[in-house]
């Protein structure tokens, strides 16, 4: 038992509806995550079983095959029709400290009901209680609809952007997060496919200020919900591309049944040459995560360890506590004060190993703490 | 044979959802480690007289809001009836001819478009399929009924693909009670055919095409169920669709069933029922000698 690793096991929750680009976001945290933080002495990321490596490589195949066959496009990830969980393991480097944590991907539109009485609905319920027990909310935000879609539609955007329920499942998560405010919280709003909008991934324009306007416009109803239910939780903005090497070209409403005001926006994409994919900005939702699961595990080790204390302070105490010259005699005889002894021994041993996770989560917090911030971050909070 | 089919519409709001009935459980969730259904595959399970099958992944040339190709799901289930009932031949028949015509269109294009894509995206037209989706449940009943009219007939219209001569030697793997294979492995296709038969005959079994699944190893996370086991690579993304077969071991549960606990059990039962008697004469002879 001594030898096996300690390990702290969250959930990730993300909250979009259909086609924002919810599984693009999950496969690039860890394809390109991985290759960042190797840069890092502190931590490295790996996925935690067979089916997500699997599904990662999937689709990392498919993207990077299609980039280098020159036949990239933006919605080249197939949407998806059923819940995926995706497992990671944050690796403390030369410490026996392991973080696992669990993404859900699940479809958009159950966000917006998913049948009453169906077993839809019975997934969705799963996938509900997922999100609200998540320690991150990440909110990706299509940023080509924030920005893009013109003044005569701006009155679609808040159902385009499903605004009412995003808010009723921030409002669930920040209740639950509530009675865990001894547990450091965040959320996350993420506009994606933002390399068209912002001039540190080449584009020639930059409207960085609009767009955080427009998400701060948009959801403001959200943040007070946060503010009001969870005021512990920290609340930041990150602005993230998606590939990175493509440009919106044209973005033009068309006719569509059962699309809010019976309209839906078509955008349209160029590669930028020569068709690398850089995605900036994730590698700062990486270290927010990071720093976040990582100060909750130390939240929680330094609650463990303070049980742990108490524990061994009162058997150790009560190993050696004499009760009187017969009784203590007794006690020697029968093997009761070897007992004692011995479950004293297995606390304070507990508590040293409680102690020493600690010690290495807060290692590992101070070493990611050094990681600069880039200037996309900011917080709403 | 009850038949489901499962797409997604343009805007983003209609997402993946059956245009008719949804089947009565999600049966293939269970399956969701070993398989994404965003992708070609095939699900099939016979357990307590009753098939299912999922064929999923099946491409069609309409796009969503941002331009992603749109799939199909399409759900199959059924009760194996008594031999000599006519529609069971029927409904056999049809999923065989389904299940090799879709294995037929993998083989012939990554993406698996082929005969069954078209098939399903002359049914219904986008316009249709978003005016069904942006529909209540409850609501354009007649139309949902007629689309699942429709479909049942295209599919019984499919004719099997003939079956092509492999170009080596099958490997005897393939004659196990379990095993596993690349798709385009020799003999893979047409032992998995057979397999899917014997499903749809009625023998409790499970035969799959699998895309999140590279080896052996992957299938310990298959949910353990009695009666023998097919699995194909479906090899597109992850591993290889042409690995040799290879002989699986049987579920644990199964092994532990037939051994040491059957054995206890059948030399404690006649001893009890010795010992029974023997107390039962004994009792008799005294109660003789006491009256």
């Amino acid at each position: 038992m001594m030898d096996e690793p300690a390990v702290f096991e969250y959930k990730i929750g993300l909250l979009a509806p259909s086609r924002v680009g919810k599984s693009t976001l999950i496969a690039s945290l860890l394809t390109e995550g991985q290759q960042q933080l190797a840069q890092d002495s502190s931590v490295h990321l790996l996925t935690a079983d067979r089916p997500t490596k699997h599904r990662l490589g999937a689709t990392y195949n498919l993207v990077s095959g299609a980039l280098k066959a020159r036949m990239f496009e933006p919605g080249l990830v197939r949407s998806t029709s059923d819940p995926s969980w995706f497992r990671l393991l944050l690796e403390a480097r030369g410490q026996d400290l392991r973080i696992r944590f669990d993404i859900l991907d699940y479809p958009g539109a159950w966000l917006e009901g998913a049948g009453e009485g169906t077993e839809d609905e019975r997934k969705w319920n799963e996938c509900e209680a997922f999100l609200a027990d998540s320690s991150v909310l990440i909110v990706p935000i299509d940023s080509v609809l924030l920005m893009d879609s013109g003044d005569d539609h701006a009155h679609l955007l808040t159902s385009h952007l499903s605004v009412f329920q995003i808010n009723q499942a921030v409002l669930r998560w920040a209740k639950n997060r509530r009675e865990l405010s001894g547990e450091p919280a965040m959320i996350v709003f993420c506009p994606v496919k933002c390399e068209t909008y912002l001039s540190d991934s080449g584009s020639l324009k930059d409207h960085a200020g609009a767009l955080r306007d427009k998400v701060v416009d948009q959801f403001s109803d959200v943040l007070r919900t946060v503010r009001d239910a969870a005021p512990h939780a920290a609340v930041r903005y990150l602005p993230i591309d998606t590939f990175g090497c493509v440009e919106l070209v044209s973005a033009r409403w068309i006719r569509a049944q059962g699309a809010p005001g019976g309209e839906m926006l078509m955008p349209k994409y160029r590669v930028r040459p020569p068709g690398r994919i850089v995605r900036k900005g994730l590698d700062d939702l990486l270290t927010l995560l990071c720093r976040q699961l990582v100060d909750t595990a130390r939240a929680q080790s330094e609650r463990a360890t303070a049980a742990r204390q108490t524990a061994a302070l009162h058997s150790r105490g009560y190993a050696e506590l004499r009760e009187g010259f017969f009784r203590d005699l007794w006690l020697n005889f029968n093997g009761e004060r070897d007992r004692r002894r011995h479950t004293a021994a297995t606390d304070e041993r507990l508590f040293a190993m409680s102690q020493r996770t600690t010690q290495s989560l807060f290692d590992v917090l101070t070493a990611l703490a050094g990681r600069e911030s880039g200037p996309r971050l900011h917080h709403l909070s | 044979m009850h038949v489901y089919l499962r797409t997604r519409g343009a805007p983003r709001k209609l997402d993946y959802a059956f245009l008719g009935a949804a089947p009565g459980s999600r049966w293939w969730d269970t399956y969701s480690e070993l398989t994404a259904t965003e992708r070609p595959c095939l699900l099939a399970v016979t357990s307590k007289g009753r098939w299912r099958v999922l064929i999923s992944g099946v491409p069609s040339t309409r796009t969503d809001s941002v331009g992603t190709l749109v799939y199909y799901t399409l759900v199959l289930d059924g009760s194996p009836c008594p031999s000599g009932t006519a529609d069971t031949g029927q409904d056999r028949a049809t999923v065989l001819a389904l299940a090799s015509r879709w294995l037929d269109d993998v083989t012939r294009h990554p993406e698996g478009r082929g005969v069954l894509s078209e098939r399903l995206d002359s049914l219904c037209s986008s316009a249709e399929v978003d005016r069904l989706l942006a529909a209540r449940n409850s609501e354009l009943t007649t139309e949902r009924a007629e689309l699942t009219a429709r479909l049942t007939t295209a599919l019984a219209s499919l004719s099997p693909v003939p079956s092509a001569q492999d170009a080596g030697t099958p490997s005897p793997a393939l004659l196990t009670e379990r095993w596993i294979a690349g798709r385009t492995a020799p003999g893979a296709g047409a032992a998995f055919l057979t397999r899917l038969s014997s499903l749809l005959s009625g023998e409790d079994g499970q035969a799959h095409l699998l895309n999140l699944v590279s080896s052996a190893e992957d299938i310990a996370a298959l949910p353990q169920k009695s009666g023998p086991l097919a699995v194909l690579i479906e090899g597109g993304m992850v591993g290889d669709c042409a690995m040799p077969a290879e002989a699986l071991r049987k579920p644990p549960s199964e092994v532990v069933a037939k051994a040491p606990k059957a054995r206890w059990r059948a030399a404690v039962v006649p001893t009890a029922l010795t010992a029974l008697i023997l107390l039962l004469l004994g009792l008799g002879l005294i109660a003789g000698n006491w009256t």
